[in-house]
Order: C-alpha cells, then sequence, then structure tokens
C-alpha cells in the first residue's frame, strides 16, 4: 500500500546526489600544451639573449681599457642590493608585525598612508632626495643609494610583511605571551618562522628591484667607480655615436640576469607561498 | 625606563654601523686633492676619452678622472648635479645645450683664458659660437660631428645615374631619389628619421642652411619656421613621401632605424653624421656595398649646409679646481689631443689641423672638412624644447608638414606662432 512513496524517493535520490565529480575540465594532454606554450612564451627572449653573446662581446664586455670595471660595478651591486635589502626586511618585519597584531588608534591611517606612497613615482622625488643625500654627506656613496633604494622597496614589504602576521592566529602569540615571552620575543620565536614565506617574498622582491635599479644610481653616483652593473652595462653597450651594440648589451644583460636567476630558483617555493601568504585563509 | 634605554644603545649602534659603512664606501672621492679634476663625458666617447686622460695624466701633474654618463640622461643627470653643487670639474657637453646651460648660470666664465689662446681663430666657427652668451665665453671647441650626404654607389649604377655625380641641387637630390625608386626591387631613394628631432636638425636643416635660409635668428631671438626656404625643404620631403620614394619606417622611426635601412643597402640617399662611417665600415656587419660621401646641397648649384654637431668642453661654476680644468681643457684644444682625437676616427675641432691629422686618413675626409668650414648650429637657450624634444615644435612640425593632412604652410604657421612664443618667454 504505502510502496510508492519510497519508490519515488528512492528515483529522487540519486539524481540529487549524482554531482560529476573528478570530472576533469580538460584533458591533461591539453594542460601540457598550454604550459609548453607558456614555457616557450618566457624562455624565447632568454634564448634570444644568450644567441647574441659572443666571445668578443664577453671580451669587450670585461676589458677595462675604457675605463669602466664589470667586476667592480658588481661589487658595488652587491653591496648596495644586500644591504638594501637588509635595511627592507628589518624594517617591514616590524612594522608589518606592528600594523598586524599591536594595533592603536590611527594605525589603519597611519598603514594607507604607507601604501599611499606606492602611487608616487621617485623620479618626480629624486631632486629632492638627492639635496637631502648631499646635506647629510651620503652624496655620491653607496650607502646613502642603498638606505634610499630600501626606502622606496618599504611599501610593499610592508604590506606583505602585515598580510603574513594578519594571517597568523592571534591564539598563537597570546600562547607565547602567556609563556612570558614579550611582544618582540613573540614576534622573533614564534611568529616569524610561521611567516617565514612573506619574509623570502619581501627580501627577494626587495633584492629584485634594487638589483635593477638603473635610475636612482644614475641621479645619486657621480664617480663611475661607484656604478652599480646596470649603469655600467648601458654605457659599455654602446659602441658608436648613435646605436647600440646588441651583442654587447646581451652580455651585459645575461652577467646581470644570471644571479637573479640563481637566487629566485633556489628561493622560489617559499616565493608563491609568500605572495599568497594571507590572501587565502 | 631601562627598555628606553636599551632601544637608544640599539638605535646608537646602528647609527655607529652606518657611520663606518659610510666611511667604507664613500672612499671614491674623499677631499680634493690639489692636482684631480673630474671629468664627465658621454657614453658614446668612451672610446677615447679614457685615452685622452690616460695620455693627460703621464704628462701633468693634474690628474684626470673621467667618468662616463648614458648620452640620453646626461642633461638631467648634469642639470642635477649643478644644482646641487656637485657638479664635476670639467663637462664635455653637446654643443646645443651650452648656451642654456650659459644662461642658467651652472657654467664658470672663461674669456681670459680664451682670448689668451693663440689658434682660437683656427676653430670651427659653429662650436665657438655655441660657447659665446651675453659677453662671456662659456666653453671650448672639442671634438665634432658633422652632417653630409651618404650615398649608394651601387643603387645609383642600378638606376642609371653617375655614382661619380653626386646630386649638387636638392632638385637633384629628389631627382635621383625619384628615379632610384622607380629602378624597382624594394628599393628606395631617400630615409630620414621623420619622429626625431635631433636627427632631423642635424639632417634636413642643412638644406635650408645651404639655401640661405635659417630656422633662427643669429642672436636665437627670433624663429624662422616660416620662411620660403623651410617651405622648399618640407615640400621636397612630402613630395618624397607621397611619391613613395621613402621607406614606411621613416614616419615613426626615432632615429634607431633609418642608419641600419642605409647599412642594409636598399636607400639611395640619407643625410647623416661623421659617426656614420664607423657603422658602415665594421668589419662584421658593415655596408656591403659602395657607398661615397658628398656635401649637403642647396636650392642652387655650388651652396652647401651642414650642421656642425659634437661636444664642446665647458669648466662648471661649481668646480673645485678651475685651474686644473683650465689646463685639460687648453691641452684638449691642442696638438696632442686632437691627434688622439683624430686617430680614434672623432673629427678634431682645429680647423688648421684637419688637413694633416683627419683628410690623410681617408680622402673622403674632405667633404666633412668642407662641412666644418660652413657648419652651423641653431643657437637657443632653449634648443631641447625647441628642437630636440620629440613633442617639440620642430618634430610636431615635420610630422605635420611631411604625413599630415593638412598643407606645408598651415604646419609652418603654426610652429612658427608657437615657437615665437617660446622664445619670447625664454629671452625675456
Amino acid at each position: 500500500m504505502t510502496t510508492t512513496v519510497p519508490e519515488t524517493t528512492r528515483v529522487v535520490l540519486p539524481h540529487a546526489t549524482e554531482t560529476p565529480r573528478h570530472q576533469p575540465i580538460m584533458p591533461a594532454i591539453a594542460w601540457w600544451i598550454i604550459a609548453l606554450c607558456l614555457a616557450v612564451l618566457f624562455l624565447y627572449p632568454i634564448y634570444v639573449m644568450l644567441s647574441r653573446i659572443g666571445i668578443d662581446d664577453i671580451a669587450k664586455i670585461f676589458d677595462t681599457s675604457r675605463g669602466l670595471s664589470v667586476w667592480q660595478s658588481a661589487g658595488n651591486s652587491v653591496f648596495v642590493s644586500l644591504l638594501a635589502t637588509g635595511i627592507a626586511v628589518v624594517v617591514s618585519t616590524m612594522a608589518g608585525y606592528a600594523f598586524a597584531k599591536l594595533p592603536y588608534r590611527g594605525s589603519k591611517v597611519a598603514f594607507f598612508v604607507t601604501l599611499v606612497t606606492f602611487m608616487v613615482p621617485f623620479q618626480a622625488i629624486i631632486t629632492p632626495l638627492y639635496l637631502v643625500l648631499r646635506d647629510i654627506g651620503l652624496q655620491n656613496n653607496l650607502v646613502g643609494v642603498a638606505l634610499v633604494l630600501a626606502t622606496f622597496n618599504l611599501p610593499l614589504g610592508i604590506f606583505l610583511m602585515r598580510n603574513s602576521f594578519a594571517a597568523i592566529p592571534s591564539t598563537l602569540e597570546e600562547a607565547a605571551q602567556i609563556d612570558g615571552a614579550t611582544a618582540f620575543g613573540a614576534m622573533w620565536r614564534v611568529m616569524l618562522p610561521v611567516a617565514a614565506p612573506g619574509l623570502v617574498s619581501t627580501a627577494l622582491l626587495a633584492f629584485f628591484a634594487t638589483w635593477n635599479e638603473f635610475f636612482a644610481v644614475l641621479i645619486l653616483i657621480t664617480d663611475q667607480n661607484l656604478y652599480t652593473l646596470p649603469v655600467s652595462i648601458g654605457i659599455l653597450s654602446v659602441d658608436g655615436n648613435f646605436g647600440v651594440n646588441f651583442g654587447l648589451m646581451m652580455t651585459g644583460v645575461a652577467v646581470t640576469v644570471i644571479p637573479c636567476v640563481i637566487v629566485y630558483l633556489v628561493l622560489q617555493k617559499y616565493y608563491v607561498a609568500g605572495l599568497l601568504g594571507g590572501a587565502l585563509k | 625606563m631601562r627598555r628606553y634605554l636599551r632601544t637608544l644603545a640599539a638605535m646608537g649602534a646602528v647609527a655607529a654601523v652606518g657611520i663606518a659603512l659610510a666611511g667604507c664606501a664613500g672612499s671614491g672621492s674623499g677631499a680634493e686633492s690639489g692636482g684631480t679634476v673630474t671629468l664627465w663625458a658621454r657614453d658614446s666617447q668612451s672610446r677615447f676619452m679614457q685615452q685622452l686622460a690616460d695620455a693627460f695624466n703621464e704628462t701633468h701633474d693634474t690628474q684626470v678622472e673621467v667618468t662616463l654618463v648614458p648620452a640620453s640622461e646626461y642633461v638631467q643627470k648634469f642639470g642635477t648635479a649643478a644644482a646641487g653643487g656637485s657638479a664635476p670639474d670639467i663637462a664635455s657637453i653637446d654643443l646645443v645645450y651650452v648656451p642654456y646651460f650659459a644662461s642658467v648660470g651652472a657654467l664658470k666664465d672663461i674669456k681670459e683664458d680664451w682670448d689668451a689662446l693663440s689658434y682660437k681663430d683656427d676653430m670651427s666657427p659653429g662650436h665657438v659660437a655655441q660657447g659665446v652668451y651675453e659677453d662671456g665665453v662659456y666653453s671650448v671647441p672639442f671634438s665634432a660631428d658633422v652632417s653630409a650626404m651618404f650615398y649608394n654607389k651601387d643603387l645609383f649604377a642600378a638606376a642609371g645615374l653617375d655614382p661619380e655625380a653626386p646630386p649638387t641641387t636638392m632638385a637633384e637630390v629628389q631627382a635621383a631619389a625619384e628615379q632610384i625608386t622607380a629602378s624597382g626591387d624594394g628599393n628606395y631613394g631617400f630615409v630620414f628619421s621623420g619622429a626625431c628631432g635631433g636627427c632631423n636638425i642635424f639632417s634636413m636643416t642643412p638644406y635650408i642652411w645651404a639655401s640661405g635660409g635659417d630656422v633662427l635668428s643669429t642672436d636665437g631671438t627670433e624663429a624662422l619656421l616660416d620662411t620660403q626656404e623651410v617651405t622648399d625643404t618640407l615640400t621636397q620631403y612630402r613630395d618624397l613621401w607621397e611619391g613613395g620614394a621613402m621607406p614606411e619606417l621613416v614616419q615613426s622611426d626615432s632615429g634607431a632605424n633609418a642608419g641600419d635601412a642605409f647599412k642594409a643597402g636598399k636607400v639611395g640617399i640619407m643625410n647623416w653624421g661623421t659617426f656614420f662611417i664607423g657603422a658602415l665600415e665594421d668589419e662584421t656587419d658593415g655596408a656591403q656595398f659602395e657607398w661615397d660621401v658628398a656635401p649637403i646641397p642647396g636650392a642652387e648649384d655650388g651652396q652647401i649646409g651642414s650642421f656642425a654637431g659634437g661636444d664642446n668642453l665647458t669648466i662648471p661654476s661649481g668646480s673645485k679646481n678651475p685651474e686644473g680644468a683650465w689646463e685639460f681643457l687648453e691641452w684638449a684644444t691642442g696638438e696632442e689631443a686632437q691627434t688622439i682625437l683624430a686617430d680614434a676616427g672623432v673629427m678634431p675641432t682645429r680647423l688648421d689641423l684637419l688637413d694633416e691629422l683627419y683628410i690623410s686618413q681617408d680622402p673622403r675626409f674632405q667633404v666633412f672638412a668642407d662641412a666644418l668650414a660652413v657648419g652651423k648650429v641653431p643657437y637657443s637657450v632653449i634648443e631641447n624644447e625647441l628642437f630636440n624634444d620629440p613633442n617639440g615644435v620642430w618634430s610636431t612640425m615635420i610630422q605635420e608638414a611631411v604625413f599630415g593632412t593638412g598643407t606645408v604652410e598651415e604646419a609652418q604657421a603654426k610652429a612658427q606662432e608657437a615657437a615665437q612664443a617660446l622664445l619670447d618667454e625664454a629671452n625675456n
């Protein structure tokens, strides 16, 4: 008598639960093709770069008879990049932690103002900066350049570090403080290891930005013995009066790029994680 | 309280480290010792500037330290340094900018020393004129780059023209260009950089000068962009463009491709400079055809014109060692230094030494020597705004007159008005 109702439910239920699971959007081969196309797209310029390099170009780039030494410039680049990255990472970490975990009245406004400095094209403030550096005796000085470049990298660094710290549950920090850690101790011993990917991303971004910086160095340095790689390469790849020798330029670019590629490959897994840190909760 | 003290101590430590680091890194140039002078040069001069400095340093107590600066950033960098009081002791400047830097007080007046030079009347007149501002002299001629007509002898022969008799009037230039284009095979008669103001003041103005006209009055106060000679020159370019005698690239070329088009052997005529020889004679990728140079002609037979480009040496007003700087300037205009220039393939500015040092290398260089003797430079404190700026009056006029939909005269009238307004503002 009452058999019809279960029957209808039995008909309905399978329909409701039959959702296509594990049904790939595209076959694996299509993913391979897309990934290969992207790889070609990104690797082709590098192939072009390497293909233009000749033995004589390498000799010419490292030739110091024109008064510029690539090795010396590379040393300057390493010094400036490491110092600027170090300053940027330390300051970003502290500021990011404060903005994320130690709110005070107006801290949101302060953070917003920090981000607004993203919008300032620093070509517009290079002359005042130059005068400030001159007045404090750091004009034509690699430390002065490093300070300026660290400053340029702070907004992004603070933004990344704040997000990294904000993504960590506060309970972790509270537990540390109950165990008797100071605010700084909690950050240093407990929070920082968890936020390591964000730290690595900040360091990498700052390092690449300072390593490749051309304009600030050009304006702030007035002695060619203190030029960094990008400026020296730009000068050395000019041959005649009109025109660039592409073989020379590509050789110089390769000299500049190789360290970046190595650093990136070593740290890439942290880098991607750090960029997503705070975005996915 | 203890915590504050700790913080203070930490800050003190950081500051101390910073100062110590600054001490290490700033060892490049500390206090000026009695006998060093710093010299800034453009990167395009890197081939000979260090050689020149080495030769000077061997024979003098004063020592020159060269710093190379990318050419495209030179004016900005020099301007910043002059404003910030950290200019070098000597600056080698593209001569078109000398009046501007003299007018803003960035350069030292060297008239007394200049008047004492025994060979000052044997220097390139175009270079000398650029150094004069009001009653002072602010630069000495250094290196020269003049414009001349480069032509492809193979294409001339293929089109039935005499490769040994290059055009001697503007009308002949146009006729030859049209004839080469008509000979087919994808060849063009003429090429220039339509979107490069600096290139065109160098390569187009010589037609105007040779025909007896000008783009500015000699004192730099009046614009002459609506004169008949300018009309004739622009009209000729427009006819060549509309007649298909120029490749498409000329409309948008900002100076990088026109020379390569000529070097590839597909173009009959191009007005370009002394520096182009190096590219044409390059062992690996030079020109694979016979070429020659001739003076840029005017409207009438026998008229020639040229832009006397190149560099002048100046002493910035903030120089810490002006005596040492003048010592180098005097030496750089002398025979030894001008010989080093000539041997590096750069044209000297001493007219009295040209025969012996420069033309002896290649008889074709006689054309450049003749060009330097008549070479001109538009004299203006706002040369950059008027002529070199890619969006300036001159560039806009060429774009509208040669490639535009309006007439040549309309473009000229508009440019004349704009240029005169700028000049009135700058000179008052």
